[in-house]
């Protein structure tokens, strides 16, 4: 009777065992591809933080501009008198940090160039923006400001 | 004669309790994605609406040089000025307007399907050094165009003898 409830037990572990590689085996697979469900929606998350914090800066640069109608206007009244060295005649490229504020070494950059459309009674100047992150460009838009000129009066 | 029973896990307990735990992390796991998603798809939308906004703006602006144009040229004359005026409003997309004070010009430039970008400026009864002074410049939802499709019945007056 003994031998029997033994041999019993022993098949009974046995199955058990198995139940349990299968089980570790399925839990695995299950983890390895819901891992990748979690990591996939923790990316698109940073993704998005640093679109929004992409177009923020932007439309922040583009309003400014669209008042004052120069870079070094626009740049000096955002980021400070500091970043005006990064203006090289029309254009500027200024580095950002994570926080899309200035920084002298970033890994984000605004770049903004200008061109004009000129008329006897003012100019329409237009700036083309861009932020970009390691040659990625995440935002792009194009501003304008316009600048009457004085009365033709006789 | 006693019988011995089995005392311990059950075979199967353990997959029921894996198939609850991956069932809830599993759900979890997509109801983050779709959060995420969602919260990458408003953050495209608001976007996409931001450089809209800067296009119209720019497209306002364009607009606003040609008015600017057309004045600086009749503001030359300043005898024809205020009888030039009216010819503002030829300028497509443009409405004219004479207040006591002032020339009311003002136009739109669609943003969206739903919103305009509405400017209004005002301009002096004759040339001077500033030829207009920007008073609106904001975005306004679009007005719909009801069509007057009224059947026209009789309305039980004007009775004809």
């Amino acid at each position: 009777m003994l031998k029997v409830n033994r041999r019993f037990a022993i098949r009974h572990l046995n199955s058990f065992f198995q139940e349990i590689i299968i089980v570790i085996l399925f839990f695995s697979l299950s983890c390895a591809i819901i891992v990748q469900v979690f990591a996939k929606a923790y990316i698109t998350n940073l993704e998005t933080e640093e679109h929004n914090g992409a177009v923020l800066a932007a439309s922040s640069f583009c309003e400014v501009f669209s008042v004052r109608g120069s870079l070094s206007g626009t740049v000096e009244l955002l980021y400070g008198g500091d970043a005006v060295k990064f203006i090289y005649e029309d254009s500027v490229k200024i580095p950002l940090d994570e926080n899309f504020c200035f920084s002298q070494s970033g890994s984000y950059y605004l770049t903004a160039t200008t061109r004009a459309a000129y008329r006897e009674s003012g100019n329409v100047v237009y700036a083309d923006l861009v932020i970009f992150k390691e040659n990625e460009s995440l935002f792009e838009v194009t501003t304008s400001a316009y600048q009457a000129k004085g009365a033709a009066l006789e | 004669m006693t019988k011995k029973k089995y005392h311990g896990v059950g075979i199967g307990s353990t997959s029921i309790i894996m198939i609850f735990v991956v069932l809830c992390l599993t759900t979890f796991s997509l109801l983050s994605f779709s959060s995420a998603n969602s919260g990458w798809k408003f953050a495209e939308r608001s976007s996409d609406q931001t450089v809209r906004y800067f296009k119209a703006q720019n497209a306002a602006n364009d607009k606003l040089a040609e008015i600017d144009a057309f004045l600086y040229d009749i503001s030359a004359n300043e005898d024809s000025y205020f009888f030039n005026m009216p010819s503002v409003a030829l300028i497509s997309g443009v409405s004219f307007k004479e207040s006591y004070e002032y020339f009311l010009v003002s136009y739109s430039v669609p943003i969206s399907t739903k919103s305009v970008l509405y400017v209004e400026l005002e301009i002096p009864f004759s040339p001077s050094e500033e030829r207009f002074v920007i008073t609106k410049w904001n975005t306004k939802a679009e007005e719909f165009d009801y069509n007057d499709d009224r059947m026209n019945i009789w309305d039980g007056l004007n009775i004809e003898e």
